[in-house]
């Protein structure tokens, strides 16, 4: 029925439309375009996550979805084995600053000296900014 | 089929934080305890994200001369912030730089497979296998070479990432159904 609906000349020219448009990189796209053709049942990826054993998996047609996953683990052993190349760990110690990281203290956390002049400073603003608002509430209308 | 214990042990907590305050101290070398203990599955990482080794090398020296930086701001764990450094360094690379397939070095890991069929089989393997993976959207290849590659948990997967288990569990389901729908038809 599906079929039937997109089988008239409409449905082919949307077709022709979605075929003109160029395609995207399917690396661009969060998740892929259609579902995909292989559906893995439950028991294989409970196995898969280690939750179940591989007895259980391989009950009825699903064994061969046992036996290609066992066929990727030989690849995914070894990329499990990896390490990073010899060389890599000296040339990164090379490549930081030969300065101690900086220790950025948040202003609030910092110690605050108060100097003579920092204090006559600060009382002069703290005087002046009270005269300003004694001002402007004196010339509010009552 | 079997995944690896996560490497980062949380009990080395203590000890990376100890090590941090050293390297703030002016003790620039105790850095490299540091970059020792992280590097091997970071690298997994990156060069299962990038399909490429000197992508996957220069992400890996960019991250933690960043990490060294930036070192005063870390909070609670530093396997968990350096390889969001490391992940979003892959990512970032995946976003600027569009490459399908960059095949990397052999492993010294001695063979072992018995024939040269054998070897030429696990070449191929490895190649379809590269190929497919970097096929899938970033997220899901993420997921999967968390998973299987470097042998995460979900749960410790979602701390990382900032998601839920249920999620990664999502991602990490269809990464496999993708891959098995690429490669079956050869490898079933």
């Amino acid at each position: 029925m599906f079929d039937d609906l997109h089988s008239d000349a409409l449905g082919e020219s949307r077709k022709r439309d979605r075929s003109s448009k160029p395609e995207r990189a399917l690396s661009d796209r969060e998740v892929p375009l259609g579902p995909p053709s292989t559906t893995i049942p439950q028991a294989v990826h409970a196995w898969l996550d280690g939750s179940t054993p591989e007895r259980d998996a391989r009950r009825g047609a699903w064994s061969k979805d046992v036996d290609f996953w066992k066929r990727m683990d030989d690849d995914l052993a070894r990329r499990r084995r990896m390490r990073t190349p010899a060389h890599l760990n000296a040339q990164i110690m090379n490549a930081i600053p030969l300065h101690a990281p900086q220790v950025i203290t948040p202003w609030w956390r910092r110690e605050f000296v108060v100097t003579p002049s920092s204090a006559i400073v600060a009382m002069a603003t703290l005087a002046a900014a009270s005269a300003v608002a004694t001002a402007l509430i004196l010339r509010m209308p009552h | 089929m079997r995944t690896t214990e996560p490497e980062l042990l949380v009990d080395q907590d203590d000890s990376d934080q100890r090590i941090i305050h050293r390297v703030l101290a002016g003790d620039r070398d105790e850095f490299t305890v540091l970059i020792t203990r992280y590097s091997d599955p970071l690298y997994r990482h990156a060069l299962c994200m990038t399909g490429s080794p000197d992508v996957a090398e220069d992400i890996l020296q960019l991250s933690f001369i960043k990490a060294y930086q930036h070192l005063a701001e870390v909070r609670g764990r530093f396997d968990a912030w350096v390889f969001r450094i490391v992940a979003n360094g892959c990512k970032d690379w995946l976003k600027n730089i569009r490459r399908s397939h960059l095949s990397y070095d052999e492993d010294d890991q001695p063979s072992g497979y018995a024939t040269p069929e054998e070897e030429l089989d696990r070449t191929e393997l490895r190649s379809d296998l590269d190929v497919a993976l970097s096929s899938l959207p970033p997220s899901l290849r993420e997921a999967f070479v968390m998973k299987h590659v470097e042998g995460r948990s979900y749960e410790e997967m979602a701390d990382l990432l900032g998601t839920t288990v249920g999620a990664l569990k999502m991602r990490v389901h269809r990464a496999r159904e993708a891959l098995q729908a690429l490669l079956e038809e050869k490898y079933a």
